[in-house]
């Protein structure tokens, strides 16, 4: 879900290198997809024969993105693109289900990567595996990881997003609390909040999003999906669910955590007037928090999430791709703009320009362009991407999202909202688990629990 | 409020063509099949493609295998797909909701306009312009613009009236069905109301002023002769209103749609059946159920619709 977060960014390290692997790809394409109907071969070869550029469009909900496209298309005289600007969440994956399926869809798109599967197991988006050129692949690393299913490339990944712990350094000094490293200490700030200060809250609990919990039952150990053969495995109570969950509804009940809705205005006024002085979420965030606090610049601070066991591990919480739609006939045209904003430093210091993205790049290259380019003055100057960096590190192996993840965080969606108005988080597992298990079955595949 | 004045002329029409004979006839006939040919063409474009499309896809349902990173392929389901539909409580959930929203709306909906219809009428109404323009203007204001203006007007911290209320002392927790509802209910309710006070008093004007006068000779005041002799003749338009009210309220969508971002404790994903096919189509990617559940829905209103028309047919004649 967090549709709050947003990450697309360029890059432009060698763009003839680049222009040489997308020309390339579209041979490469030529003869490979029997499949691909004839415009989809011409375009990338005539286009460049003639010197006219190949048209193709980008939808996203990302900030900067005009910005973005307007420096790709000044550099570049192979491919034009144009952009256009939609909203994230379930609404923007609506309106990109169905476009897709009325042939209409986008030759590029933003998809977080726990909708992903959702959109490859749709038949929605292409395998890129021959189109993504090495020198990407190689840019891109482990991140590469996040976007292949089945041994295949389905996008090309913009940024990796660690569960981390952002907190008021000044109220925690003034509150004598000490920035934690388990959930106990948590727990114990949190506790020690409420007394001091009636009214306040360590961090909200968004009960309109459950993925910033998924990412700590993830950092627990849980594991809502896998796979066991041919066939899906789905279970959102395992043990360490169960523990993450009693553990949050510890505090939800006793009042020491808020539960407003991540949008709400609010949420927005507490962390203004020193209401909530902490929150829970990926690096994007920090370019979301800043525009939200406005009134504590400077006194914000990041630190590594809390753990069980004191021992350094989390989860992540967004990060998103971009895929190449089925409708689009210009795949490798759409792989080099998208690459190209991953993996080029002129790209990610547009998108990171006026601190409209924090986001952690997935190309490690990316990083110290990306923070160059980021003011981190409302986080007291703290580097902020190092920790992000080593964060990364400490997500847990062996996470996988389920095939209908769309239709999963909107099952979590209805019993969710009743978080801290009666419902509990353990029958929000339980109802959302029994309805993810029934739509998989449902659209044919093989499932288990 | 066309449909009000439209009965009448047609029913006259039929009186200016008889004299003449065969021939201008089917001239009359030809023209009639250029005029109306537009209409039946948009209409068969607009309206009954995509109900032949939505009826096609009803039948079918995508199936993929294994992990499901392959191709889908579509098989056909007969009346499956309804039949799951009716099975889910989620979807007949939806039409519990929306008569439970029918319940406060249509009764408040067609009292005040009805009331302010009887007032504007009435001879001692001042500003009628002003009043008719002023009560009508947020019918122009889309749907979707209204429920944002009034979720903004909803929200604790952005909202005057909201901080007006909680100062007196009153708790506005859009998270309670009692004040999620009913909020709904309002935004409804100022959007539609203008409209059918038009409808009113449009079939208000047309009662014969020699009626009234007689009235008024026979000592009948205001309040009775709105009772007993404006109310009655206006019977058909409240009947005609009354079923596209019952209509809208089966339909909602939009309203709730928007509302669900601040109440979603309330208003649910798949709160109206509107909802709920959206949800189907457009977060589940499943189109026959959508499409079945569209169908069914259209069915129920359709069945309405005749329910009420057969209950309005004997005012009609009355």
């Amino acid at each position: 879900m967090t549709h709050r977060s947003a990450f697309p960014l360029p890059a432009g390290r060698t763009s003839h290198r680049l222009l040489a692997i997308g020309a390339c790809a579209a041979l490469s394409l030529v003869s490979l997809t029997a499949c691909g109907s004839s415009a989809a071969t011409t375009s990338g070869g005539s286009a460049q024969n003639s010197g006219k550029p190949v048209e193709i469009t980008f939808w996203t909900w990302t900030k900067n993105a005009d910005k973005v496209v307007a420096e790709f298309n000044k550099t570049h005289k192979d491919v034009h693109v144009t952009l256009s600007q939609t909203v994230g969440g379930p609404t923007g994956y609506a309106k990109d289900f169905a476009a897709i399926k009325a042939g209409n869809g986008p030759d590029l798109f933003n998809v977080e990567y726990s909708e992903l599967p959702n959109f490859v197991a749709q038949g929605d988006v292409q395998d890129i595996t021959s189109a993504v050129g090495s020198s990407a692949t190689s840019a891109l690393g482990n991140s590469m990881q996040l976007t292949t299913l089945g041994g295949k490339t389905w996008a090309v990944p913009f940024d990796i997003e660690p569960t981390v712990f952002y907190y008021r350094k000044d109220l925690f000094q003034k509150y004598n609390l000490t920035v934690p490293t388990t959930w106990d200490q948590f727990k114990t700030d949190a506790t020690a909040l409420q007394k001091a200060a009636p009214g306040a809250h360590l961090i909200n609990f968004p009960t309109d999003d459950a993925s910033v919990f998924a990412s700590m039952a993830w950092q627990a150990g849980a594991q809502w999906f896998g796979t066991s053969g041919n066939a899906w495995k789905v279970n959102f109570q395992d043990a360490a669910t169960l523990k993450a969950a009693a553990y949050w509804q510890g505090l939800i009940d006793g009042g020491q955590v808020s539960t407003y809705l991540s949008s709400s205005p609010a949420l927005t006024a507490d962390l203004n007037n020193s209401k909530v002085i902490g929150m829970i979420s990926g690096p994007f965030e920090g370019a979301y928090l800043k525009t939200m606090a406005t009134s504590s610049a400077g006194k914000w601070a990041v630190a590594p999430l809390p753990t069980f066991d004191g021992t350094p591990a989390t989860g992540a919480v967004g990060g998103s791709s971009y895929a190449v739609s089925k409708n689009s006939t210009h795949t490798a045209a759409a792989v080099e703009f998208a690459t190209w904003m991953s993996t080029n430093a002129d790209a990610v210091a547009t998108r990171v320009a006026g601190g409209a993205s924090s986001a952690l790049p997935a190309d490690p290259a990316m990083d110290t362009v990306a923070q160059k380019a980021f003011d981190a003055s409302f986080y007291g100057g703290q580097d902020i991407y190092t920790l992000n960096q080593q964060a990364a590190a400490t997500i847990k192996t062996g996470w996988t999202w389920g095939p209908l993840m769309v239709s999963t965080w909107s099952d979590f969606a209805d019993p969710w909202a009743k978080l801290g108005k009666g419902g509990t988080i353990t029958g929000a597992l339980q109802s959302a688990q029994a309805q993810t298990v029934s739509q998989i079955k449902a659209a044919g595949l093989n499932v288990q629990g | 409020m066309a449909l009000l004045t439209k009965p009448a002329a047609t029913r006259r029409a039929p009186h200016r063509a008889p004299a003449a004979g065969g021939r201008p006839r089917s001239r009359t006939r030809g023209a009639a099949a250029l005029l109306l040919g537009p209409f039946f063409l948009l209409f068969a474009a607009a309206t009954l493609a995509p109900i032949g499309y939505a009826l096609w896809l009803s039948l079918f349902q995508e199936h993929h295998s294994g992990l499901g990173f392959g191709p889908a392929t579509t098989v056909f389901s007969g009346i499956g797909n309804y039949l799951d539909v009716l099975k889910d409580s989620a979807y007949r959930d939806g039409f519990v909701h929306v008569a439970l929203f029918a319940v406060i709306y249509v009764p408040l909906m067609l009292g005040g306009s009805l009331a302010v219809a009887l007032l504007l009428d009435s001879a001692l109404a001042r500003a009628k312009r002003f009043f008719q323009l002023t009560l009508f203007l947020p019918h122009v204001v889309p749907g979707i613009i209204a429920a944002i203006v009034w979720l903004y007007l909803y929200t604790p911290g952005v909202s005057p009236i909201v901080s007006v209320l909680q100062s007196g002392g009153f708790s506005f927790d859009l998270g309670s069905p009692f004040v999620a509802v009913p909020s709904l209910v309002n935004v409804a309710i100022w959007e539609v109301l203008g409209y059918n006070v038009v409808v009113f008093y449009a079939a208000l004007q047309a009662i014969p002023r020699e009626v009234l006068e007689a009235a008024l000779i026979d000592g009948a005041s205001e309040l009775r002769t709105s009772w007993s002799i404006k109310l009655p003749s206006i019977r058909s338009s409240v009947g005609l209103v009354g079923l596209f009210t019952a209509i809208g309220v089966l339909q909602l969508f939009q309203e709730p749609l928007l509302m669900q971002q601040t109440a979603p404790a309330v208003i649910t994903t798949t709160w109206t059946p509107n909802l709920y096919n959206y949800a189907q189509a457009f977060k589940d990617s499943n189109y026959g159920y959508a499409a079945a559940g569209s169908i069914l829905l259209a069915v129920v209103c359709g069945l309405l619709s005749f329910g009420v028309t057969r209950l309005s047919n004997p005012w009609r004649r009355a």
